[in-house]
């Protein structure tokens, strides 16, 4: 599934819109070791944790896509470090519960027509 | 209004009227007769190249070729003048660059042999985090090894670089290859010691700070 779908059906603000990727899993934390873990590869992230460090994690997990929930504020310092390494920041007022249930339900529908 | 150029007297020209006692001459006799010139749309290394051939310390700028009417001079000195204003300038940029790479320099890997490669990254502060693993990602998967091991290599980095940045004084890291295609993670931190054993023992018992835990750590 591509993010541009992602966005749209989830109604997420673009923060940073780096490239229009495909989405084939998702992983929902706020601790960082937690996310090294255990996220998959060109996953999309959904967390509270908008700062540099997330990006850092971002980029050795080759997260290629983060959305911030609960409608946290980002850092201009974030922004512009997203855009150099071209990860894609989205943001939303729903909570990680709830987003990452819509994400899910998507990429499920989605394997189930494959 | 650009005037015409007849002959040259330099300096050297000078001297050497007071060294052979010439002084009471008329100057005409002792002038270099055929100038040496550069054209104005002739570039700087044109220049340089004539300074060399001809042993000259300045040159008129003409015109254009053939012409001579001068609308200039311009001397070796000059040229230098400008070439170190530009690399001052770019020394600067560099340096700038530099500054901001303090910890770890992504160029020093760059310029590294391809299997030994070492870097240091010396009072790693929290702010940063996670840029000894980015750095070392990109090498190793510049390197066209399998995925798995690129993110076990990145991941090692990433837990022993954020411990050295939250829970230490500073320390450095040192990532190599060695002989045997071995990658070598060397983390070394100054620590602050455990005052507690039997507490530091204790489940999920930990010093980080609240403000540090709020960032997901």
């Amino acid at each position: 599934m591509k993010v541009s779908e992602i966005i749209e059906k989830c109604q997420l603000k673009k923060v940073v819109f780096a490239t229009n990727h495909e989405v084939n899993n998702g992983y929902c934390g706020d601790l960082m070791s937690d996310v090294m873990a255990n996220a998959q590869p060109d996953s999309i992230w959904i967390t509270i944790q908008a700062h540099k460090n997330s990006l850092a994690v971002a980029l050795i997990k080759d997260i290629k896509a983060i959305i911030f929930t609960n409608n946290v504020s980002i850092h201009q310092e974030v922004i512009a470090k997203a855009k150099e390494e071209r990860i894609n920041l989205f943001q939303t007022g729903k909570d990680s519960f709830t987003v990452s249930g819509e994400i899910y339900s998507m990429l499920e529908a989605e394997t189930e027509k494959d | 209004m650009p005037k015409k150029i007849i002959d040259i007297l330099s300096i050297d020209d000078v001297i050497t009227f007071f060294d052979k006692k010439y002084i009471d001459e008329n100057i005409y006799n002792y002038m270099t007769k055929e100038v040496i010139t550069v054209p104005r749309n002739f570039s700087i290394v044109s220049a340089i190249q004539k300074f060399e051939k001809y042993n000259v310390g300045r040159l008129p700028v003409t015109e254009f070729l053939h012409s001579k009417k001068i609308v200039g001079i311009i001397t070796l000195s000059n040229i230098l003048n400008k070439l170190l204003t530009v690399t001052q300038s770019i020394a600067g940029k560099i340096e700038n660059e530099e500054v901001k790479n303090t910890e770890i320099s992504a160029d020093f890997i760059k310029n590294t042999p391809k299997k030994f490669f070492k870097f240091e990254g010396r009072g790693v502060y929290f702010n940063c985090t996670g840029k000894v693993a980015s750095i070392t990602k990109k090498y190793f998967k510049g390197l066209g090894i399998d995925r798995g091991i690129v993110q076990r290599i990145a991941i090692i980095c990433y837990e022993a670089e954020t411990n050295i940045c939250i829970h230490s004084l500073g320390g450095t890291m040192t990532i190599e290859v060695d002989d045997e295609n071995n990658v070598i993670i060397c983390a070394i931190d100054k620590g602050l010691g455990i005052p507690d054993i039997d507490l530091a023992l204790t489940p999920a018992y930990t010093t980080t700070s609240e403000k540090v835990r709020a960032l997901g750590f």
